[in-house]
């Protein structure tokens, strides 16, 4: 499976473990100093490459040369885009430069993100028994609810994000004005791994609505150089506040309307919790979650270069400065014409066998070699802590000795063995009886 | 007290988690849930009767937690069938008829204060599985014993 965004450097990973910890799907193991990403349970979240202190984990993105390949490329940009300008940045220039750099279009995500509260809205006034009702706003939250909450996986609201909403409609009329379908390429300007991942496998849906994703990261120096030197813009950006600020946490639950409880939570530790207490029913009178893999949401994400608190803080200041709401010309969108095409599908990637009896044996050898084992969860085995070890002796992936206390207490018995062996004297020269 | 019977039910259970659960231990309250469903995960059991073990399983701990003088929780499975069981110390409950129905809580107020004990924990917990068993008197033990089938 060639469709996750988050790739190994090999030349670089010294195999020092420090991913192996921040996964949270316990998807890498650091074998023969080197990491392994297990591809059925990455969830494309990117905290491996945040956390690389050698810059090993990289994100396979396309370069801007990838553009040439269509007659008409055209840039989806991400909201968080606008969050590594310097505050004040008009954002008709920004995009403008995106024009001077060879795209023939531009479009706002964050327009789509305008877009996204009709749909939001009617989807919890027509479905008042699924409560809370998770948003599909960030796709790692998605992955990680179709791994490790499967049971939660009806609680997600099936339909576009805005950068596919804006793909959609960007697409249909470009056809609709005449130009030749195989010549428009749409591209993401993406914050984020788990977006990257998205575009080229969405979630829910069959057909791709976006062509191919580059990493904001990327663009961004080249962008800024361009940008700097203009005065005119050449076309101007259409978001209205509100959409510009569903790149920062709390930006979409801000979007509903009526007297609805919401929940904004970010970063995955905190969003694991709530999504383990959810899933409990412990969290009763709450009717929407918003949940986003980074830190203050899409401007955290890791393809961005500025830092996640100082682009939410720009986000938020512009948005004061533009129009509070979009006036929609062609009325809301309805949720039904943006609902993906099947709903979110249960990834059993960490079950320890296709067959149940099997997996029961697996299940209770895991148990009793975890007894042996130390506890101390320290990773110099290269699995994030002793269950995983543990499952991975099952399975035939490691050794009891890959753990260094294990192995140490086997060396001193045998060092213990050494001794008394070495004290021992024929039977002709003993002088026991 | 018992409802509608599950067949297979009389059948031994392979125990793949059993922790002890301490009274007013509400930091902790959770945990043993937690480890149930990951365990589930793992046994390729449905999303479905995850669901509905991860709630049943809860307000079991919860009410160890916040009735009993400590307790026990344990899951046993079988292919198709999962087994809940929910053992205290004691004190026992006087009246289980009335325990039973929606909204009844002896919780004291301060625990009620922190949301908890809302009288909803013992109705979740039958309509949640296929099979409900509780086994109580003042003065004694509680066990609770859930089955949940698991259809695919």
């Amino acid at each position: 499976m060639k469709s996750h965004s988050v790739a190994l450097e090999k030349g670089r990973c010294v195999g020092c473990t420090a991913c192996i910890k921040s996964c949270p799907t316990q998807a890498i193991r650091v074998k023969k100093r080197m990491a392994f990403i297990t591809e059925a349970r990455c969830i494309d979240c990117g905290e491996c490459i945040r956390v690389c202190p050698k810059y090993a984990k990289i994100a396979n993105t396309m370069d801007l040369e990838a553009i040439r390949e269509y007659r008409y490329p055209v840039a989806l940009v991400s909201p968080a885009l606008y969050g590594q300008f310097p505050l004040g940045t008009d954002s008709s220039l920004v995009l403008s430069g995106l024009i001077e750099m060879g795209f023939k279009r531009v479009v706002d995500v964050a327009q789509g993100a305008d877009y996204l509260e009709s749909i939001i809205n009617g989807y919890v006034e027509d479905h008042p028994d699924i409560r809370p009702l998770i948003s599909a706003g960030c796709p790692a939250v998605s992955r990680l609810i179709a791994v490790r909450f499967p049971e939660l996986a009806e609680n997600v609201i099936p339909v576009f994000s805005p950068a596919e909403i804006m793909a959609k409609l960007t697409r249909e009329k470009m056809i609709k004005e005449g130009y030749p379908a195989k010549e428009v390429g749409i591209f993401y300007l993406a914050p984020c791994t788990a977006e990257v991942t998205a575009a080229r496998n969405p979630i829910g849906m069959d057909e791709r609505v976006i062509d191919g994703s580059i990493s904001i990261g990327d663009v961004f120096w080249p962008l800024f150089n361009i940008v700097k030197g203009l005065k005119v813009p050449v076309v101007s950006s259409h978001f209205s506040a509100k959409g510009l600020r569903w790149a920062s946490i709390g930006g979409e639950a801000k979007m509903l309307k009526g007297n609805y409880s919401t929940l904004a939570v970010d970063g995955l530790g905190s969003l694991i919790e709530v999504l383990e207490s959810l899933s409990m029913g412990r969290l009763q009178g709450i009717d929407y979650i918003e949940g986003r893999a980074c830190t203050c949401g899409c401007v955290g994400g890791v393809l961005n270069v500025e830092n996640s608190y100082v682009a939410r803080e720009i986000i938020r200041q512009t948005s004061r400065r533009i129009k509070p709401e979009m006036e929609m010309e062609e009325g809301a969108l309805r949720w039904q014409d943006y609902q993906w095409n099947h709903s979110l599908q249960y990834q059993a990637a960490l079950l320890l066998d296709e067959k149940p009896e099997v997996a029961m044996l697996k299940l209770e050898a895991v148990n009793d070699i975890l007894r042996k084992l130390p506890g101390m969860d320290c990773g110099a085995c290269g699995a994030p802590n002793c269950r995983a070890l543990a499952e991975d002796i099952v399975q035939d992936q490691a050794d009891q000795m890959d753990c260094i206390f294990v192995f140490r207490d086997r060396v001193t018995s045998l060092a213990e063995d050494m001794v008394k062996l070495s004290r021992k004297l024929p039977l002709s020269m003993s002088e026991d009886m | 007290m018992s409802a509608k019977k599950v067949k297979g039910a009389s059948l031994s259970f392979t125990p793949i988690v059993n922790v002890e659960v301490n009274k007013e231990d509400f930091a902790h309250a959770g945990e043993g849930s937690s480890q149930i469903k990951a365990n589930l995960l793992k046994l390729g059991y449905s999303p479905k009767a995850i669901r509905q073990v991860a709630v049943a399983s809860y307000e079991a701990e919860l009410n160890i937690v916040i009735h009993s003088l400590g307790g026990w929780l344990e899951c046993g499975v079988r292919p198709g069938l999962i087994q809940i069981v929910a053992r205290d110390r004691g004190p026992g409950i006087a009246d289980l008829d009335k325990a039973m129905e929606k909204g009844f809580s002896t919780a004291p107020p301060h625990i009620q204060q922190m949301g908890f004990g809302a009288g909803m924990g013992l109705p979740n917990m039958k309509s949640c599985c296929d099979e409900f068993t509780i086994e109580s008197k003042a003065g004694s033990p509680t066990v609770i014993t859930m089955l949940i089938k698991d259809e695919g």
